[in-house]
């Protein structure tokens, strides 16, 4: 690698290495040891092409989806995480919005990756479906599904979020 | 607020906990530099089922693996500072509740001692939940969080103990039991999240037993340390008898700034003497073994807060770099550094800071400039039942 190549990934890190730790902890359900290997591989990928990549940000984050994608196509079954004791209820204080990001965050790392990757993606990214259906290499129609399948599932662990109304929105 | 906006909030929120590990750019480009073979995230090697001891920190180290004959090279992380450096307090009790917390670090547990039946110290340890946002009673008998908060080290009663255990602090349950085939009393995490050093005794280390070797010998029944990888759980054991003269029957090692050494503590100047991670002595880091306050050295590594001058209540915040004084602060310990500029503190009640009054005491966040905010309610730091906190990078 050239000094000015290995200028500009720097420069890039400084910029954007934030963002790509979170989303990388968002698509594997809050597993830091995980995320830092999702996100050094996709960075591995996209440093070994750097000349030829338009948008090093793009090109990271569709390495990363795309990596989430061929993992949960072999191994998603085996990979949610169940708990011994589900919690009984909401936990109520003085700070209930706070809550219920806690209740809600805590169900989005217990769903499958291939669930938390649609929902990342549709909501946390705000990407149209289509949009989703490109970067998984996947159908509108399995997108359209999956993301039906896991808002039910993450209504069951946290029944705070929304109601079946709401849900019909999102998919819509 | 409807369903997307409340997974969208979530969302944010879950995110807001990724730390971006030290050295990450390094890493990547000199796994771009490296042979084709090497290159690989180190949780892949790890994962299959390799032995890591973690050598050496902050540039290159090496990773020995039991099962590989060849090592393979890393840099360890050391763990970054959090994102989230919002100012928590809870003031309204004698023990905290709710999380407390500044700039980069957190109260992440809390113990209140308590005189055992065989005369030793028992610790009540309350680990933070994040799910519930308070401290939680637990039944360990010893505990260490690690940097970030998401995992703790605990030990079972009645110490010392055969194994330790990797608690999950969101779930609350064990996900892995280490074994070092020596009985375990002390565990601490390493910088990077990752690595433990656990101390093993012979005796309980808490129960003060008089020298059996005459004056001067060895107080403690301290055998050796071993440092384990909490994700594999392979590790060395070391044999290191107890220092002599060192405080006490506890003499847990502890980790150097850059996880490259550990090191145990004694009763003279210096304060710490250090080991490689294989039991050889190595000298000091710059200012880590001086005697000082629990805070060390700063987080950029410049400053340092020493106790005094009398009368005090007072500790004096000084640049080892420059040699010069910065300032003097109106606290009793100065316990932890919040960030460059922000010290926890524990302070007494002003005007009574004289004779007992010392011990009505509190935790407190107190800037270089002086300023003051209080974290906690007061309570009788002197007394056993009192709380002791665990400071952590959050």
């Amino acid at each position: 690698m050239d000094p000015a190549t290995e200028r500009q990934f720097r420069e890039f890190m400084e910029e954007r290495s934030v963002a790509l730790m979170r989303l990388a902890y968002l698509l594997t359900g809050g597993d830091q040891h995980a995320a830092e290997d999702l996100l050094q591989t996709a960075l591995s990928k996209t440093v070994t092409r750097w000349a030829g990549v338009r948008s090093p940000e793009a090109y990271v984050r569709q390495v990363m989806y795309r990596q989430q994608a061929d993992f949960w196509q072999s191994r998603w079954r085996r990979r949610e995480t169940h708990v011994a004791v589900p919690p009984d209820e909401a936990r109520h204080d003085d700070t209930p919005a706070l809550d219920l990001r806690v209740v809600v965050g805590d169900a989005l790392t217990r769903i499958t990756p291939r669930q938390r990757a649609v929902l990342v993606l549709r909501f946390f990214e705000d990407l149209p479906e289509k949009e989703v259906a490109r970067l998984l290499g996947c159908s509108v129609g399995t997108v359209r599904s999956t993301t039906h399948r896991s808002l039910a599932r993450l209504r069951e662990l946290a029944p705070e979020l929304g109601d079946a109304r709401g849900i019909k929105e999102v998919v819509r | 607020m409807n369903t997307e906006t409340q997974i969208k909030n979530a969302c944010a929120h879950l995110s807001a906990q990724a730390r971006v590990p030290a050295g990450l750019t390094d890493r990547v480009l000199a796994a771009e530099r490296a042979p084709r073979r090497l290159r690989r995230p180190l949780g892949y090697s790890l994962a299959a089922g390799a032995a890591a001891l973690l050598v050496g920190a902050g540039v290159g180290v090496t990773v020995t693996h039991r099962s590989a004959p060849k090592p393979t090279v890393r840099t360890i992380a050391p763990v970054t500072l959090s994102s989230d450096t919002s100012l928590r307090t809870d003031l309204g009790s004698t023990f905290p509740r709710h999380l407390v917390a500044a700039g980069h670090t957190a109260v992440a547990a809390y113990y209140t001692a308590h005189r055992g039946e065989s005369g030793g110290i028992r610790r009540t340890w309350y680990l933070y939940d994040p799910g519930s946002g308070t401290y939680e009673k637990t039944p360990w008998a010893y505990l260490d969080v690690a940097p970030g908060m998401h995992q703790a080290a605990v030990i079972e009663g009645p110490l010392p103990a055969p194994r330790i255990g990797v608690l999950d602090m969101a779930t609350r349950k064990v996900t892995r039991w280490i074994s070092v085939g020596h009985k375990v009393g002390g565990v601490a995490w390493a910088p990077d999240g990752r690595r433990l050093v656990l101390t093993a005794y012979a005796k309980d280390p808490d129960v003060m037993a008089p020298p059996t070797g005459g004056p001067g010998s060895p107080q403690g029944s301290r055998t050796g340390f071993a440092v384990v990888d909490s994700t594999t759980g392979h590790g060395a054991f070391h044999a290191l008898p107890p220092y002599p003269g060192a405080p006490g029957s506890r003499q847990d090692l502890g980790w150097s700034r850059s996880g490259t050494l550990v090191w145990a503590p004694t009763e003279t100047d210096p304060a710490k003497v250090f080991y490689d991670l294989n039991g050889s002595p190595r000298p000091a880091p710059a200012h880590e073994a001086d005697a000082m306050e629990d805070a060390g050295l700063s987080p950029n590594g410049t400053l340092q807060a020493k106790f005094g001058p009398p009368p005090g209540p007072a500790v004096t915040i000084t640049n080892v770099t420059t040699g010069k004084k910065v300032t003097n602060l109106p606290i009793e310990q100065a316990r932890a550094w919040a960030d460059d500029g922000r010290l926890f503190a524990i302070g007494c009640a002003v005007k009574k800071c004289t004779g007992k009054g010392e011990f009505n005491n509190r935790l407190l966040l107190v800037t270089l400039q002086g300023k003051i905010t209080p974290l906690t309610g007061y309570h009788r730091s002197d007394k056993l039942g009192a709380w002791v906190p665990v400071f952590t990078h959050r």
